[in-house]
This record gives C-alpha cells, sequence and structure tokens, in this order.
C-alpha cells in the first residue's frame, strides 16, 4: 500500500465510539486542558497513526476472510437454498426438478398435521417460558449468596444444562418407564395408579415439557444470577428503608429491575422450544398418535423419512418465520423501561 | 422473632435439599444403574428398596458390553476429536475476525459486523434441511468437514472476543507498534494476553455445544465408523427391548468427558452467559 492512501485512511479515520473502559479515550480527554497542549497532542497523535498497521485494509482482508467466507457459505447459502429448493419438487433421489412456484407452501399450510405441530411448538414454548423462568428465577434468588452450599447447588443445576440432551433423554426414557421408572414406583406409594407416559397422549407431553424444562432450568437461573449481581445494592437497600418486606421486594422491586434478564431468558427459551427434536427422537418420536409431534421433529420427517425435500423447506422457512414474529411480539412486550 | 427465622431457615434447608433430590438425583440413578446387571435393574427398579438406588453386588459388566458394540469406543474418539479441533479452530477464526472489528478502521467494517451478528439470531437447527442440500453440493456429506465446517465460524464466538478486546487500553497496541511490531505481534503480545479468559470461555460453550449435537450428525453421516457417540447410541436403542444397563455405561462414557470440563472450567462458562446469555 502507498503511503498516499495510508494517509489518506488516517486522515479519514474518525475515532469510533469508544466501549466503556477504554483507558486511552479517558487519557485523551484529561489531556484536553489547554488549547495548546491539546494541538500538539493531536499532531504528535496524528504523525503516530501513519505508521498504524492498525489502518491496513490488507490486514483486516487477512483477518476477516476465512470468517467471512465459512458464515457465507453456511450461514447465508442454507437462507437461499430454503428460498430455492422451497419452490421445487424433488425427486425421492434428491434431484431438483423445475419450479413450482409457491405449490408447497399450498401444500404445508394446507396440511393438518403440519399445523397441528406448528400449534403444538408454540403451545409447548407457551408451557416451558413460564415454568423455566420461575424455576430460574426462583433458584436464583436461593442461591445468590455466596456460600460453599450455594455454589455447588448451582453447579448441580447447571449440570444437565451441559449434559448431551441425548443422554438426559434416555435417562428420562428410565424415569419414566411404565413398569420400572422411579416415577411410577414414587407414585405408587401414594397410591396413583401406574402411569404409560410415553404409550398416552398427554401424559407423554408433560414427559417432554419436564425433561427439556429440568435440563434447560439451570441456564436461565444463571441469566438470572447475573442480572441479580448487577442489580444496585442501594436500590434494595432504599426499599428496604422504605418499609419493604421481602417479598414484596421481590415482586415489586427485584423482578421488575430484572426485565433484561427476563427478555434475554424469554428469547433464548422460545428459540430453544422451536428448536426442540432430539428429546421427541429418543424418547417418542412424534408419537403417541402425533402428540408431541412438534413442527422440528415434522419438518425432519418430511426431509428425510418421506423425502419431500421441497416441502420440507418450505416448512422450516414457515417455521423460522413464525419464529422470527413470536421472537419480535416478545421482545416488544418485553422491551426494558427501566436504565440503571 | 428467632422461631419464625429459625423455621424459615429450615424452609430453605428444605428447599435446598429439594434441588439436590430433583436435579442431581437422576443424574446419580444413571450412573449407579450404569454399575448394576441388567437383571437387577428389572428386578428393583419397579420397588423401593436400597437395591433402588445402590448396585449391590455391583458390576462392570455394562462397561465390557459397552466396549464391545461395535463402533462405541471409536464414536466417543470422533466425538472427542471433532469437540476439540472444532472449538480451538472456533477461538482462532474469531480472535482473528473480532481484532480488526474491535481494533481497525476500515470501510465496511459496521456493515461486516451486522452482517455477522445477524446471523447470531437465525434458529440453524430450524434450517438443518437447506443446510444438508448446501453440504450435499459440496460434497461434504458422510464426511468430518461436513460435521465441522458449518458451524465453525461462530458469530456468537467473534462477538464474545470482540467485546473483551474492546476493553484493552489502545495505549497496549501502540506500545507494541512503537517497538516495530505489526498486526501478529500486537496480536500476541497485547491482544492474547488480555482476553485469554473470554477465549477460554469460547472454547469451553463451543466445546460443549460439538458434544451436544445431535440432529446434524444424523443426517449427513451415514457411516457409523465417522458418527459421533451420541448418535451411535441412540441407534442402539431398541424400543422393544431396552438394555438400560449397557445405555447408561455407554452414557457415561459418552458424557463423562464432557461434563468433567465443565467442572474443570465452569467459571468461565457463566462468564458466556453473562457475556451474551447464549449458551
Amino acid at each position: 500500500m502507498t503511503t498516499g492512501t495510508r494517509r489518506a485512511l488516517a486522515l479519514d479515520r474518525s475515532d469510533p465510539p469508544e466501549a466503556a473502559g477504554d483507558m486511552s479515550g479517558a487519557a485523551d480527554r484529561e489531556l484536553d486542558g489547554p488549547a495548546g497542549r491539546t494541538l500538539s497532542r493531536r499532531r504528535r497523535s496524528r504523525r503516530h497513526r501513519l505508521r498504524r498497521p492498525t489502518n491496513s485494509v490488507l490486514w483486516a482482508f487477512i483477518l476477516l476472510t476465512p470468517t467471512l467466507a465459512l458464515i457465507a457459505v453456511y450461514k447465508y447459502g442454507p437462507i437461499g437454498a430454503a428460498v430455492w429448493a422451497s419452490t421445487r419438487f424433488f425427486t425421492v433421489g434428491g434431484q431438483a426438478q423445475q419450479s413450482v412456484g409457491i405449490e408447497n407452501f399450498h401444500t404445508a399450510l394446507a396440511d393438518g398435521d403440519f399445523r397441528h405441530s406448528l400449534l403444538l411448538t408454540v403451545g409447548f414454548a407457551l408451557v416451558k417460558i413460564p415454568l423455566q423462568l420461575g424455576l430460574g428465577f426462583g433458584a436464583a434468588l436461593l442461591l445468590f449468596r455466596t456460600s460453599k452450599v450455594n455454589s455447588f447447588l448451582r453447579t448441580i443445576m447447571v449440570i444437565p444444562a451441559v449434559t448431551p440432551i441425548v443422554i438426559v433423554g434416555i435417562v428420562f426414557l428410565f424415569l419414566f418407564d411404565r413398569e420400572i421408572g422411579l416415577v411410577n414406583t414414587l407414585l405408587h406409594l401414594v397410591g396413583v395408579e401406574k402411569v404409560g407416559w410415553l404409550t398416552n397422549p398427554d401424559p407423554a407431553k408433560v414427559v417432554i415439557v419436564a425433561v427439556s424444562v429440568w435440563r434447560d432450568a439451570g441456564f436461565t437461573m444463571l441469566i438470572y444470577l447475573a442480572g441479580l449481581t448487577a442489580v444496585p445494592a442501594e436500590i434494595l437497600e432504599a426499599s428496604r428503608i422504605d418499609g419493604c418486606s421481602g417479598p414484596q421486594q421481590v415482586r415489586r422491586v427485584v423482578w421488575p429491575l430484572l426485565q433484561r434478564s427476563t427478555q434475554l431468558a424469554t428469547v433464548t427459551t422460545t428459540i430453544g422450544a422451536f428448536q426442540l427434536f432430539a428429546p421427541i427422537f429418543v424418547m417418542t418420536r412424534g408419537g403417541p398418535q402425533n402428540a408431541t409431534d412438534v413442527a422440528a421433529y415434522h419438518v425432519y420427517t418430511q426431509a428425510f423419512v418421506f423425502f419431500n425435500q421441497g416441502l420440507a423447506n418450505a416448512m422450516a422457512l414457515v417455521l423460522v418465520a413464525l419464529l422470527i414474529v413470536v421472537t419480535g411480539i416478545e421482545l416488544y412486550l418485553l422491551r426494558a423501561r427501566w436504565e440503571y | 422473632m428467632t422461631s419464625t427465622a429459625r423455621s424459615s431457615q429450615l424452609a430453605l434447608r428444605i428447599v435446598k435439599a429439594l434441588v439436590v433430590l430433583v436435579f442431581l438425583g437422576p443424574i446419580l440413578l444413571a450412573l449407579v444403574s450404569a454399575f448394576r446387571p441388567n437383571g437387577e435393574i428389572f428386578k428393583y427398579s419397579g420397588t423401593l428398596n436400597l437395591h433402588t438406588f445402590l448396585p449391590i453386588p455391583g458390576t462392570l459388566g455394562n462397561f465390557s458390553a459397552a466396549a464391545h458394540e461395535p463402533q462405541f469406543i471409536r464414536q466417543v474418539l470422533n466425538t472427542l476429536l471433532l469437540a476439540l479441533v472444532q472449538s480451538s479452530l472456533t477461538v482462532v477464526l474469531a480472535l482473528l475476525a473480532a481484532f480488526p472489528l474491535a481494533r481497525m478502521t476500515f470501510r465496511g467494517r459496521g456493515v461486516i459486523f451486522y452482517l455477522l451478528i445477524a446471523t447470531m439470531f437465525i434458529p440453524f437447527e430450524a434450517l438443518a434441511v437447506p443446510l444438508f442440500l448446501i453440504v450435499k453440493e459440496l460434497g461434504q456429506l458422510n464426511s468430518f468437514w461436513g460435521l465441522l465446517l458449518p458451524w465453525v465460524a461462530g458469530p456468537v464466538a467473534v462477538f464474545i472476543l470482540r467485546q473483551a478486546m474492546a476493553d484493552i487500553p489502545r495505549s497496549l497496541d501502540e506500545a507494541v507498534m512503537v517497538d516495530g511490531g505489526g498486526v501478529p505481534r500486537i496480536l500476541r503480545h497485547a491482544i492474547i494476553p488480555n482476553v485469554w479468559p473470554a477465549m477460554v470461555t469460547v472454547w469451553l460453550t463451543t466445546f460443549i455445544y460439538v458434544w451436544d449435537s445431535f440432529l446434524w450428525p444424523l443426517i449427513i453421516m451415514s457411516d457409523p465408523r465417522r458418527q459421533l457417540a451420541q448418535v451411535g447410541i441412540v441407534n442402539l436403542i431398541n424400543p422393544n427391548e431396552i438394555d438400560y444397563g449397557t445405555l447408561f455405561a455407554m452414557s457415561l462414557l459418552a458424557a463423562g468427558p464432557v461434563v468433567l470440563i465443565f467442572l474443570l472450567l465452569q467459571r468461565f462458562y457463566q462468564q458466556g452467559v453473562t457475556a451474551t446469555g447464549l449458551k
């Protein structure tokens, strides 16, 4: 690169907004005292910038290319591929045929089973979110104080979240087994008849919700713990002086202040709920009687069991669009109204 | 007053005991059952006594059965290899990409950053079907590359490292430059010594993510010798006669490494959640 372009770049450079905590920016401002000193400092730093390798476009290009190339192919590629494939029929061998326009979308939306799977997915999210946020928030309050016992309990709650989901599915398969499962054994103690948890539609739904809440509750707890740490102690102190009792404080002060955490937890839980696949595959395969045939599983079977690639791509796009709408609504409803 | 304080203390203890029971109980039960002969599992599991919870007498038979499953050990090693390669490569790629985005000035930086970050919000598991078409077109089905390449460039990783770099004083870069150092030396002497906690966070979360992956290897990998452990285990479930003893022994082998690594590095995991709220 010539010195000329380097100079142009250096002069063109308007300082980007520095993140809080950037010490050099703070130092600059402190030195902005008497006019003369500021001027001489500016001149000196400009001379510095002429030699800065951090103004080299070549270096930026070299460093960014691998990531950008992979993102372009594997992140933006599938979006394009989905749009293209959703307008085609495919042979069972996977060969694309000529365009059929939006017929696949017609078929998808007219398919009662697909509509059922979308409703099931939304319903699943609606049940999972309050349960998981309640558990996560409760656990965060319970374990917020630093102590040996509490950090041990925090670890215990997070272990399910890092255990491979397939293994969690196998463990719950055992727990909810009709004959040898611990759940039925415990229920038997209180006089409840054996339940065929995975062979009846409604109990199967309960099991799927239970597995997924059990697994992700610790993760939600971590989000709330991070939020709690950020709540200034003075606010809690002030509310206590104003006569707030414990439960009141939680409900009227802490919970509203954790709006951002709630927003984050809701959105990540929703995205997770829309992608629920592995527990279904391990435990129910969409059954009994389609009771757990959630959208992600339905799309999978269309693509890789029935080999309707075109239809499956149309369904995947509908699912993603629905997810974007739902998370958009959530972000709007839970928008932060407080700054602290 | 003291009596209510004492009873609320007691209530808290009971709730905490319940947390242990509900969240650790199922895992312990599975762990213990890995050491029980299948006959005992079926004999005692429907009842409540000491045998329900303790493997007396214990056996290692389930583990030898697991080891004798034709491809299982190999599949665990495949998972380990992929997790190590992918998480390390993710850290390197993200470190390189985050540097210009955090500390260099060039035209288009903002656009590039937003194009990258936007992909954080697209649910890619839901787009596995079209991603399958891309990978098939590139001839990467049934290969290590097909498992690795689609996920190795992580927008979340770039985001975390960029945030970490923004907190380092720029005077450090300048100090290196005054000594005549270029970008590689800035990275080595000014950036990496300061962002290594974020690098460990990215490494760990990626490692856990790879170990958890199921749908993607299930659809692109048909050769059992190259398959990952999680898919291998599920393929061995015979719904008519579930061999829980062997399944739990395999589960222990297939989940043990990732849980151990999490336990060793867990404070970095919490930092990852705090930084983005994403797993």
